[in-house]
C-alpha cells in the first residue's frame, strides 16, 4: 500500500501549503535563525460564530481545552497546562472575533510533542462540569479585569453602536449573563460543532525538516476524521450604515478619550490595504497627520489606530487620549480626515507610510513566533497569504488609489464616534 | 552557547559595542538596536525628571526641528524611543537593515545636538501630566508605586515617586535646567551599543564608528545609594473607584543584588513557587487551577541587577470577594515551600525549564540586542549568559529552602492591594 502523504497545494513567500485527506490545512516554513519551532493551530471559530445565549462560549471553551484529553491527563502527570512548558515552551491560546488559536514556541527537538498535544486537543478533550466550575471564577476574573480598563469599555460600546446585527457587536469575552449561564453541555456541543480538522489550519515554522513535520502530522492529525457534518457558516450581514452614529460612556477616572471609526471592507478585499496605508498616514510615526494635529499641539497625549483585516466587513478606527474636550478633538480629527478625503495625501506621505509598513512587516517577521501568529490572523481573515500580499501590494499603490478609497470609506455616513468622558 | 553568537569591540573613545547577526540573511530584514548613555533617574534625582529628559530628545536639535526629526525617522520607517533607567539613558530602535547607518547617525545627532526649548517642554509637560492621570486610576501601577515606597528608601533605584511628587517635579522642571544637566552628562557619556539583526558584523562596526567615534572618552563616576532597610511587615489598601478587579502584591525586600551567591537559588525558588511564564509554578497550579481564585498569580525576583538590591515578589489579581481566600491560598503555598523539602524531581524539572526557556527566548533580534546590552551595562562578560544557567543548574534543594527562608519570610512581608478594596482588607 502506498504510504500516505500531505498533498502539496502551493509554495509562496517561503511558506508551503499542504492538505490532509481529512481537510486539515498545513502551512510549513523552514527558518533556521534559531533552534526553535513554532506551532499554531487556528480554528475558524470566534465570537462571530456565537448567538444570543451562548456569547463568550468560544472563549470559555478555549480555557477548557487546557484541561484533560484522553492522552494528556493530570492523573498521568502530563496535563496540557504544563506538559510543553517543562520543555521550555511558551504556550498560550487566544480567542477573537473570527478565530481561536492555540500556539507554542519551543526547542526544535520537541516538535513531535507539540503536534501530538494539539491533535489530542482538537478532538479528544475530556473537560467536565467540574472543570467548568473551577474555570468559571478564572473567566470571571478575566472579565472583571477587562471592566477595569475604561478604554476597553469605550471600544466595546463603539462596536455595539457601529454594528446593529452582526455578531461583531458582542465583545469576545461575552455578556455577563451568558458567561454565568454556560454549561458543560452547551460547550461540548460547541466543541463538537467546530473543532474538526476541516475547520482548522496547523502552521509549523522553524528549524525543523519537512519530513518530520509530515510524519508527525500524519501520525497524530491523520487519525482524526473530517467533521461528520457541514461546519455551520455564519451568514448575518450587517446592514449598510447610512448616517453617522455616536456613543458616549462616562467614568469618574479623570481621563478622557475620543475615537472615530469608519466601516471598512473585509480583510481580503483589495481596498483593505489602501485603508491600512491611509490609517498609517493619519496615525503612525511622529510625522503623521493626527500626531501633528493632536499630539504636537497638545490636544491629545497620544493617537493610535486599528486597521486589522477581519473575515467580514469591519472598521478602521482612530483613538486619541485627550487633554482638552473630547468633542473638540473629534472635530479636529474629522477636519483632518475631511482634508484627506477632499485633497488626498502627498507623495512624501505615501512614501513614508510605505517605508513604515515595510518596517512593521519586517518586525512582524522577527522570529518565527511573531510570524506564525501574523499568519494565523491572515488565516482567520480568509487568506493565509494576506500579509505577504499586502507587502507586495504596497509597491503598486499610487496617490489616486488612496484618494478614491478615502472618498468611499472615510465619509460621515460610515462614521461612528465614541467619547470616554470624565464625570 | 549564547555568548559565542556575539562579537564585542571597543572604539578608541571607549564606546562599547556588542553585535549579533540574526535573521533571514537577505540584508532586508529587521535590525534591533539597544543602547545607553550615562544618565538615568539617580543622576537626575527623580524618575520623572529623567523621563522628561528622555522624552525631550526627539523634540529638537541645533540643526533639526521636531518636524525634521520626525520626517527623518519616518522616511526610513524606523521607530526609536528614549527612556530612563536608574543610571543610564536608554534607547531602543528598530529599522530595516538597509537603513542601519542612517538610524545610528540620527540617534547620535539627537542626543549630542539636543536642544531644550520652553515651548517643546510645555508640550511634554502636558502629555506627561495626562499620563499621570492614567497612572492614577491604574490598579497595578498604584499597587506597585505604593509597594516601592514602603520597601525602598529615598534615592534607591527601585523607589517610585508618588503621583503628587511626580506632578511637582513636572511643574518645576525648566528647559534651562534640562539643557545644563544634559551637557554635564554628555561630558562623561560612556556609550554602549548593542546591535542584532540581518546584516554583517563589519557593517555594524563601520556604522557604529561613523556615528559614535566623536563622543567624549571620559567616563562617569559610579553612583552610590542605600540598600533597602531590613524587611518589616506592613500593609496598604488603595481604594480606586469604578474598578472591578484588585491588583495584589506581596513583597519582601532581600537586601542582596544579582551578584550575590544566593541569587541563583532565589531565582529558582521563586520560579518553583510561581513561574511567571505559565502553569509550571505551584501558585498557578493551586490558586488558579485547583482553587479557581484568580486569572493569574506569579512569583519573581523584582528589581535586581548586579548593583541593585531587589525583592522577592508575588503578584496576583482577584475579584474583591476572593481577595481573602486568594491571599490565604498564596500564604499556604509560601508556608509549604518553606517547610516541605523540594523533591529532586521538581528541582531538576525547574532547572531544565529555566535552561530550555532561555533557548526559546533567544529567538528574536530584540532578545539578542537586549541581552548583549544588559551584560555590558552590568559590566558582565557575555559568557554570563551561559554561566548563570550553569550555576542555576547546580543549585540544590537545600539551598533553595535556605534562601527562600531568608528572603521570603511572610512575617516580614509588605502587602499592597489596589482597586475595589476595603481599607482594612489586608489587616487580618
Amino acid at each position: 500500500m502506498k504510504k500516505k502523504a500531505l498533498q502539496h497545494v502551493t509554495t509562496e513567500y517561503g511558506v508551503s501549503e499542504y492538505r490532509l485527506d481529512n481537510g486539515l490545512r498545513v502551512l510549513y516554513k523552514n527558518d533556521v535563525s534559531a533552534p526553535v519551532v513554532a506551532v499554531c493551530v487556528t480554528f475558524h471559530v470566534g465570537s462571530r460564530n456565537e448567538t444570543k445565549g451562548v456569547t463568550g462560549s468560544t472563549h470559555i471553551l478555549e480555557h477548557l481545552l487546557f484541561k484533560d484529553t484522553d492522552t494528556f491527563k493530570k492523573s498521568t502527570g502530563n496535563q496540557i497546562t504544563d506538559y510543553l512548558e517543562w520543555f521550555g515552551a511558551m504556550i498560550n491560546a487566544t480567542t477573537w472575533l473570527d478565530r481561536t488559536n492555540y500556539f507554542e514556541l519551543l526547542p526544535k527537538e520537541r516538535l513531535r510533542e507539540a503536534l501530538e498535544l494539539e491533535a489530542s486537543r482538537m478532538r479528544h478533550s475530556r473537560f467536565t462540569d467540574e472543570d467548568l466550575k473551577s474555570e468559571m471564577t478564572v473567566v470571571r476574573n478575566e472579565y472583571e479585569r477587562s471592566r477595569n480598563d475604561p478604554f476597553e469599555a469605550l471600544d466595546e460600546a463603539m462596536w455595539a453602536c457601529a454594528f446593529t446585527e452582526h455578531p461583531y457587536r458582542i465583545p469576545t469575552i461575552g455578556t455577563k449573563e451568558d458567561i454565568e449561564g454556560s454549561t458543560e453541555k452547551k460547550l461540548r456541543s460547541f466543541y463538537d460543532t467546530y473543532y474538526w480538522p476541516d475547520n482548522a489550519t496547523v502552521a509549523v515554522f522553524g528549524d525543523v525538516a519537512f519530513s518530520d513535520v509530515e510524519k508527525y502530522i500524519l501520525d497524530y492529525f491523520g487519525k482524526i476524521p473530517k467533521a461528520p457534518h457541514e461546519i455551520p457558516q455564519m451568514r448575518i450581514v450587517e446592514p449598510l450604515q447610512s448616517e453617522p452614529r455616536t456613543v458616549e460612556i462616562t467614568r469618574s477616572l479623570g481621563i478622557e478619550a475620543a475615537t472615530l471609526a469608519y466601516k471598512a471592507p473585509r480583510g481580503t478585499h483589495a481596498d483593505f490595504v489602501l485603508l491600512s496605508v491611509l490609517a498609517s498616514i493619519l496615525t503612525d510615526g511622529l510625522s503623521s497627520r493626527l500626531q501633528q494635529t493632536l499630539v504636537d499641539t497638545g490636544l491629545a497625549t497620544g493617537v493610535s489606530q486599528f486597521s486589522h483585516p477581519l473575515f467580514d466587513p469591519g472598521w478602521i478606527s482612530f483613538t486619541a487620549h485627550v487633554t482638552s474636550k473630547p468633542d473638540t478633538v473629534l472635530d479636529a480629527m474629522r477636519a483632518v480626515i475631511a482634508e484627506i478625503r477632499e485633497r488626498g495625501v502627498t507623495d512624501d506621505e505615501l512614501s513614508r507610510a510605505k517605508e513604515r509598513m515595510r518596517n512593521d512587516m519586517a518586525s512582524a517577521k522577527n522570529g518565527v513566533f511573531a510570524e506564525i501568529r501574523m499568519v494565523s490572523e491572515a488565516v482567520a481573515a480568509g487568506n493565509w497569504k494576506l500579509f505577504y500580499e499586502h507587502l507586495v501590494a504596497l509597491d503598486t499603490i499610487e496617490l489616486r488609489h488612496l484618494e478614491a478609497a478615502a472618498q468611499i470609506y472615510l465619509v460621515p455616513e460610515k462614521e461612528t464616534a465614541g467619547i470616554l468622558r470624565n464625570s | 552557547m549564547h555568548a559565542r553568537r556575539f562579537k564585542t569591540k571597543e572604539l578608541p573613545n571607549g564606546t562599547r559595542l556588542v553585535f549579533n547577526t540574526f535573521g533571514p540573511g537577505t540584508g532586508e530584514g529587521i535590525i534591533t538596536i539597544v543602547g545607553s548613555l550615562n544618565g538615568g533617574s539617580l543622576a537626575w534625582g527623580s524618575k520623572y525628571a529623567a523621563a522628561v529628559h528622555a522624552e525631550m530628545l526627539l523634540e529638537s536639535t541645533t540643526t533639526m526641528t521636531k518636524d525634521e526629526i520626525s520626517r527623518a525617522l519616518d522616511n526610513i520607517g524606523a521607530t526609536v524611543s528614549f527612556s530612563s533607567g536608574s543610571t543610564r539613558l536608554l534607547f531602543t530602535a528598530q529599522v530595516r537593515a538597509p537603513h542601519l547607518e542612517a538610524i545610528l547617525i540620527l540617534i547620535s545627532t539627537v542626543v549630542s545636538e539636543a536642544t531644550f526649548t520652553h515651548d517643546r517642554l510645555e508640550k511634554i509637560r502636558m502629555r506627561m501630566n495626562a499620563e499621570l492621570d492614567l497612572a492614577k486610576q491604574d490598579t497595578r501601577t498604584q499597587a506597585s508605586i505604593a509597594l516601592s515606597r514602603i520597601a525602598y528608601p529615598k534615592g534607591h533605584p527601585n523607589r517610585q515617586e508618588s503621583i503628587d511628587e511626580a506632578r511637582k517635579v513636572l511643574s518645576k522642571i525648566t528647559a534651562k535646567a534640562l539643557a545644563k544637566r544634559h551637557a554635564l552628562l554628555l561630558e562623561t557619556p560612556a556609550p554602549i551599543l548593542s546591535i542584532s539583526g540581518d546584516t554583517s558584523y563589519d557593517r555594524m562596526l563601520a556604522a557604529s564608528r561613523a556615528a559614535f567615534s566623536n563622543w567624549s572618552k571620559r567616563r562617569p563616576k559610579a553612583v552610590r545609594f542605600s540598600k533597602a532597610p531590613k524587611a518589616k511587615k506592613k500593609t496598604q489598601s488603595i481604594a480606586i473607584a469604578e474598578k472591578s478587579s484588585i491588583d495584589y502584591l506581596l513583597s519582601v525586600p532581600t537586601r542582596i543584588t544579582a551578584a550575590h551567591d544566593d541569587y541563583p537559588a532565589l531565582v529558582l525558588g521563586l520560579q518553583i513557587l510561581g513561574n511567571t511564564r505559565g502553569f509550571a509554578g505551584r501558585l498557578m497550579k493551586t490558586t488558579r487551577e485547583e482553587e479557581g481564585l484568580t486569572y493569574g498569580v506569579y512569583a519573581y525576583a523584582a528589581g535586581f541587577d548586579q548593583k541593585t538590591d531587589g525583592s522577592s515578589t508575588i503578584w496576583a489579581t482577584f475579584a474583591p470577594e476572593l481577595l481573602a481566600k486568594g491571599r490565604a491560598s498564596i500564604r499556604r503555598q509560601i508556608e509549604r515551600i518553606l517547610t516541605e523539602p523540594i523533591t529532586a524531581l521538581e528541582l531538576r524539572r525547574h532547572q531544565d525549564l529555566f535552561v530550555s526557556y532561555r533557548v526559546v527566548q533567544m529567538s528574536t533580534s530584540n532578545a539578542y540586542a537586549a541581552a548583549g546590552h544588559s551584560c555590558l551595562s552590568d559590566d558582565l562578560p557575555l559568557s554570563y549568559l551561559d554561566t548563570f544557567p550553569r550555576r542555576l543548574k547546580k543549585v540544590t534543594s537545600a539551598e533553595v529552602t535556605r534562601v527562600l527562608k531568608k528572603y521570603l519570610a511572610v512575617s516580614n512581608a509588605i502587602e499592597v492591594a489596589a482597586g475595589p478594596v476595603e481599607k482594612n482588607a489586608l489587616t487580618a
